[in-house]
């Protein structure tokens, strides 16, 4: 926690922003850039967000009061980003979330950036049925391990609703996986 | 056949990649944009700033005539009402003072010419009892 605050420090003074920031991006890129993904599902949507978070992340450092942890708010900006990312593109393509999101899926298996098998492919085909809320619980804690208080600061929704989200999704997803 | 279960069944990787380099190239690439943003948020302040400073100028400036106008207008064009009850009330100037002030030019012009009867005269002093005083000016 002292580290933390330590850091932020680094983060909003000008003599040290740059190599704070710096180490932020090292840091948060690799978990952040498989969250957004998991969302956007294709690799340049996910890098162009990726990027736009960063930045915004940057340019809102100033507003960060330190209430939260540096990781749920920036997960948060990241959630966010991806979530109105798809809103857009649904909107210009005048469909809906879901429809896009499955117009997604079906273009995975040519994507050069998805190397997956069977299983994988399926498990991604039944993730995209469930409701958005589902599908982000879902993604955060298995593919990313989070803990449920984690998502919950992150989602800010309670535990006991994350648990029962997961459960839902569970149930459906296995009996999708286990149809024919 | 065993039926899948999450909690049996050995993690499944997302099966998301990258290309190779790619978390390598990404921080350089973050940070040039940021500090493009940086340059491009100074340059716009200073550029606001240099209008901002330009418009009030230049508004104050066009300005000025306009202030001098009004201030000269509410010196020179009084009402003809208010100068006419003035000069009518407030003044000891006589219509003969007035008009030995008016060349001949200026007195053609408020010259009326008004072809009368004499009936019509008479109809008019009878119902209107003023006249008599101008008569006797």
């Amino acid at each position: 926690m002292q580290e933390e605050k330590e850091f932020i420090k680094q983060l909003l003074h000008p003599e040290t922003q740059n190599t704070a920031f710096e180490k932020l991006i090292e840091d948060f890129q690799r978990p952040l850039y498989a969250h957004i993904r998991s969302i956007v599902l294709n690799h340049d949507d996910a890098s162009d967000v990726l990027q736009n978070v960063f930045i915004k992340v940057f340019r809102s450092l100033s507003k960060f009061k330190g209430e939260s942890k540096l990781f749920s708010w920036v997960y948060r900006i990241a959630t966010n980003e991806s979530i109105t990312f798809i809103n857009q593109k649904a909107k210009k393509n005048n469909i809906s979330n879901q429809e896009y999101a499955q117009r997604e899926i079906d273009n995975l298996e040519a994507d050069t950036y998805f190397d997956a098998d069977a299983v994988q492919l399926k498990l991604q085909k039944a993730i995209v049925l469930l409701p958005e809320k589902q599908q982000l619980v879902f993604k955060m804690r298995y593919f990313q391990d989070l803990k449920y208080e984690e998502i919950s600061s992150i989602l800010g929704t309670t535990v006991g609703a994350l648990k029962a989200s997961y459960h839902h999704a569970s149930k459906k997803i296995e009996e999708y996986m286990n149809q024919g | 056949m065993n039926k899948f279960s999450l909690d049996t069944h050995p993690k499944i990787k997302s099966g998301f990649t990258t290309p190779p380099q790619y978390f390598e190239e990404l921080p350089l690439q973050i940070l040039n944009k940021t500090t493009e943003t940086a340059l491009k948020k100074t340059k716009v302040f200073t550029l606001n700033r240099l209008l901002y400073s330009a418009a009030a100028i230049l508004v104050v400036a066009l300005s000025i005539p306009f202030i001098m106008t009004n201030s000269a207008n509410s010196l020179e064009q009084i009402d003809t009402d208010s100068l006419e009850n003035y000069l009518t009330y407030q003044s000891n100037v006589s219509q003969y003072d007035l008009i030995s002030l008016m060349d001949t030019k200026e007195l053609e012009f408020i010259q009326v010419d008004l072809s009368l009867e004499n009936t019509e005269v008479e109809e008019l002093l009878l119902n209107n009892p003023n006249f008599e005083n101008y008569i006797i000016d």
